[in-house]
């Protein structure tokens, strides 16, 4: 009954830091210098539609009941027209979706892959030469841009072996997947970094817990007790500390969408930010702040659910 | 004077005995950086900006051991020239923020109540946003450029820091020898910058070492994007960003700048690890 | 000596690098027949924890290791098993439970898996069968309503229903030897009781033999069948409990006795004067000398060697022989 609770009261708390994000978008787009009507529709407007804008965002009105309009646009779902590509900016968003949730989701199944194993091999073998080279890796990994990683997988994997293809998505599913991997490898590698040296140090701590020695009394070979007993006691901070760098995630994913020219979010905001298409920026910036919000408020009530002990 | 008594705390909280291997190679490291960036003009063999069209897109070799570009700049000398821009960088990119967050997370600490209600529910606004997304929002409104970067990095990059030495001053806040202080009367000013800072303080250094890791690569990663630094500026974000339209006929003029990124990058994160080890934050 | 199911023979067990190598417990002798429960017991830091870690080869540290002496089970010799072959005995032939349940269950797999694991790792029941002997196992230890616990984790049991399930637990695998290290000490008195009760049932249905160990002569009185004492990594006397008890040869033993709430008539508890020594500090001679009231020089140079009092009891101690012939 508490837990049910907690995971109804919980929303609530966010509510503060959704109106938050209202406001830092609405502060960031009216300090643009000049006409916000004329920023907002582009050199090209017409007196016409500069008149439309006024009222629907009450520009000639005072600055709070500008906010004020704002919001009542938002909640109708209306942020705005993308002066560029002249249609709703949540529809192109929505269009936009796709590519970004499978590079995120694909990255992180990757980056889970190749964690778990770096770290294993790490922890089981503390302070041999094997886990002095995987801790090489995982700090020279923290420092890994990921635009010039990508590029180097480019020029290794698809110039120099032809494996995969260079740059954009594809039709088809298997295409697409196709069109992912070196994307989703790129932000994986850097991301394993941070996850490899957390997970490994949970792994050595939960190797010499007391359950961990119960177990071996018990007779279970070193075998199981790794993989079914300390393997998922210490894979419970790394998915909140995955949750906790969803935002670094999202960073990465932009960049690596401008390298790959992945028609995701990223890319339509980096895209927007140069054509000045202000209405685009503004609500991919108010998407991402959400997305991440709720992520990180999944994994809360993911950790509730998963692990009985955790207490509210 | 807190800098004073910040000093002094490291050195009381400095293990005895040998230096940890990580920071002596870290430090080398850096300051071989910095050594390049001081003397770029000297150490450097060409021009980094001059084009000598004769010889574009030529491979590494022993007149040019990174080789050239598309306009026969001498990518060497562009990585050495680069170096001061990105040093820079991730030095003022932390510095900033680094003052702003301390002086918020202090006050914020000390003082408590509303005040502390208030920052923190901006910290909490602002690290909902995704830290590059924030950036580029920022820098989209003040145009592309290493100023704007700077002033959206202390906009963005303070939360950070308010939250580690709010959570520090806190801990000091009940401690006994700050309790010890109050009790003979000493002013609030006196208690904070004598007393609670300086231990507050050894925290969010070793942070701000592996902090500028994270600032040089978002300012080389926002330069690649076309939002930083400007060509024909050498900086290494750019000349991966100028290199791309030729990896497949010149890899060259991409694999350097990057590397002398991961390399910077990897001395820092060296010595935020030396660092924590040896002032026993950390294992 | 073909009676004694496991015996222990000058056991000794270091830590620590080969240049700098200190000895953790040393000369450890004592044997176990079967179905004899038998009281280990000393302060914390004699030494206890590491003899029964030593039986099962899982040592506190890494460095530790057995350094000589031998360890025989059923004329079996263990000592120079290698790791491998030792696996065979760990669990199955000798199984432990421990003083803090709450920490020794993985809290994120249900008591049910964890049976059922043990289970099909020891024995041949796999999948439903397994789940059906684990029932089984939570009803022997006195687990209510074990069809509806079954699915429950760890930290939905309170105390006394924990160490109920390491014992289920150490059962599955079926061993001879069962060593309970402080089994009870962190439990409540009255459940306390019933763990004890619940050990002695075991033996009697199971024909388990068991090693108990504990800092509290109060349960050895009313559990064991015989005793050995440990004091700085020695053993200083061992024997019958109903000698030992009402006889003690040993100063230290005597005074163990001494401090019982139970034997107390003054108003103020009595103590051992003193600490034990650290494992860097060892007294030369006696161990027991600083804090010893009897002590005279012999002590302070010449350590004492087990020697016997009657059949069965041994003591060590300089004054042992003298005092008791």
């Amino acid at each position: 009954m508490y837990r049910f609770r907690f995971v109804l009261a919980r929303p609530l708390q966010l509510l503060p830091v959704l109106i938050g994000i209202s406001i830092i978008t609405f502060v960031l787009v009216r300090s643009i210098p000049g006409d916000p009507a004329r920023v907002l529709l582009g050199t090209k407007s017409t007196p016409e539609a500069i008149a439309r804008i006024r009222a629907q965002f009450g520009l000639d009105e005072p600055l709070w009941l500008q906010y004020l309009y704002f919001i009542k646009n938002l909640s109708k779902g209306e942020m705005g027209t993308s002066f560029l590509y002249r249609t709703d900016v949540l529809r192109l968003i929505f269009e936009r979706v796709e590519p970004t949730l499978f590079l995120v989701l694909g990255s992180v199944i990757l980056a889970i892959l190749l964690t778990v194993p770096l770290a294993a091999f790490a922890a089981r073998n503390r302070g041999r030469p094997i886990d002095h080279a995987i801790r090489l890796f995982t700090t020279a990994g923290l420092g890994f841009p990921a635009f010039w990683l990508g590029i180097m997988l480019i020029i290794a994997l698809s110039v120099k072996l032809d494996l995969f293809p260079v740059s954009g998505y594809g039709e088809t599913f298997l295409e697409k997947l196709h069109h992912l991997i070196l994307p989703c490898l790129t932000v994986a590698l850097s991301l394993s970094a941070v996850l490899t040296r957390n997970l490994r140090a949970s792994m050595v701590a939960e190797l010499s817990s007391d359950y961990a020695t119960a177990a071996r009394a018990r007779g279970l070979p070193e075998r199981v007790v790794f993989w079914r007993h300390v393997l998922p006691n210490s894979l419970v901070p790394t998915i909140n500390l995955l949750a906790i760098n969803i935002s670094w995630i999202i960073g990465s994913s932009v960049v690596v969408e401008s390298v790959f020219s992945l028609p995701g979010m990223g890319q339509l905001l980096v895209r927007g930010i140069f054509t000045r298409d202000y209405m685009v920026v503004q609500g991919v910036a108010m998407m991402f702040a959400c997305a991440s919000v709720l992520i990180n408020f999944l994994s809360d009530v993911l950790t509730v659910v998963a692990d009985p002990r955790v207490k509210i | 004077m807190s800098s004073i008594t910040a000093h002094s705390e490291i050195v009381r909280r400095w293990k005895v005995g040998r230096l940890p291997i990580a920071l002596i190679v870290g430090l080398t490291v850096v300051a071989g950086f910095a050594l390049l960036a001081v003397c770029a003009e000297f150490i450097a063999p060409y021009d980094p900006i001059i084009h000598e069209t004769s010889n574009k897109l030529a491979p590494p070799s022993l007149s040019h051991p990174f080789g050239t570009d598309n306009f026969g700049r001498d990518v060497l000398s562009r990585v050495i020239w680069g170096t001061r821009i990105d040093l820079q960088m991730g030095l003022l990119g932390v510095i900033f923020p680094f003052m702003i967050g301390t002086v918020v997370g202090a006050v914020s600490g000390y003082l408590g109540r509303w005040i502390d209600s208030l920052f923190m529910r901006m910290v909490d606004v602002v690290v909902a946003f995704p830290f590059l997304v924030l950036m580029l929002a920022i820098m989209a409104i003040l145009g592309p450029g290493l100023l704007s970067f700077y002033v959206a990095m202390a906009l963005v990059g303070w939360v950070s820091y308010a939250r580690l030495i709010r959570s520090q001053v806190l801990i000091l806040k009940h401690s006994d020898f700050v309790l010890a202080a109050k009790s003979l009367g000493y002013s609030h000013a006196r208690i904070m910058f004598r007393h609670i800072l300086p231990n507050a303080l050894v925290a969010s250094i070793v942070f701000s070492m592996s902090d500028v890791v994270l600032v040089i690569l978002t300012g080389s990663a926002v330069s690649y994007l076309g939002l930083g630094v400007q060509p024909p500026t050498a900086e290494w974000g750019v000349m991966v960003a100028e290199g791309q339209n030729f990896i497949t006929t010149a890899w060259w003029i991409t694999a350097f700048p990057g590397l002398a990124i991961v390399c910077l990058a990897f001395g820092f994160s060296l010595i935020a690890d030396g660092l924590g080890e040896r002032l026993g934050l950390r294992e | 000596m073909t009676d004694q199911l496991l015996e222990i023979d000058s056991l000794t067990v270091a830590a620590g690098t080969k240049d700098n190598e200190t000895t953790i417990i040393e000369d450890i002798s004592f044997s176990l027949k079967t179905g004899e429960v038998l009281g280990v017991v000393g302060e914390s830091g004699s030494g206890k924890t590491v003899t029964c870690r030593a039986l099962i080869r899982l040592f506190p540290t890494r460095d530790m290791r057995i350094a000589s002496g031998s360890i025989r089970l059923a004329g079996e010799e263990l000592t120079t098993l290698d790791e491998r072959e030792f696996a065979s005995v760990r669990g199955s032939k000798i199984g432990m439970i421990f003083q803090n349940p709450a920490s020794h269950l993985d809290p994120v797999m249900s008591i049910g898996a964890q049976l059922a694991e043990s289970l099909e790792h020891h024995q041949t029941p796999r999948g439903k069968e397994a789940r059906n002997e684990a029932r089984n196992l939570l009803r022997q230890v006195g687990i209510p309503d074990p069809d509806y616990r079954f699915k429950d984790y760890p930290h939905q049991f309170s105390g006394g229903m924990r160490q109920r399930v390491m014992i289920a637990l150490a059962l599955a695998c079926n061993p001879t030897v069962l060593i309970a290290d402080e089994p009870t000490t962190a439990l409540d008195v009255t459940v306390q009781a019933q763990i004890l009760r619940l050990l002695l049932d075991l033996r009697d249905t199971r024909g388990l033999s068991i090693i108990l160990v504990t800092h509290d002569l109060g349960i050895v009185a009313q559990t064991c069948d015989s005793i050995v004492v440990m004091y700085a990594g020695r053993v200083c006397e061992r024997g019958p409990k109903r000698t030992v008890i009402s006889s003690p040869s040993h100063p230290y033993t005597a005074k163990l006795i001494a401090c019982q709430p139970a034997n107390v008539v003054a108003s103020v508890l009595p103590n051992i004067s003193g600490q034990p020594p650290y494992q860097s500090e060892m007294p030369k001679g006696c161990r027991f000398h600083p804090r010893c009231d009897f002590a005279f020089d012999r002590c302070r140079t010449e350590i004492p060697v087990l020697a016997a009092i009657s059949e069965r009891h041994v003591a060590a101690c300089h004054l042992a022989k003298r005092s008791n012939p």
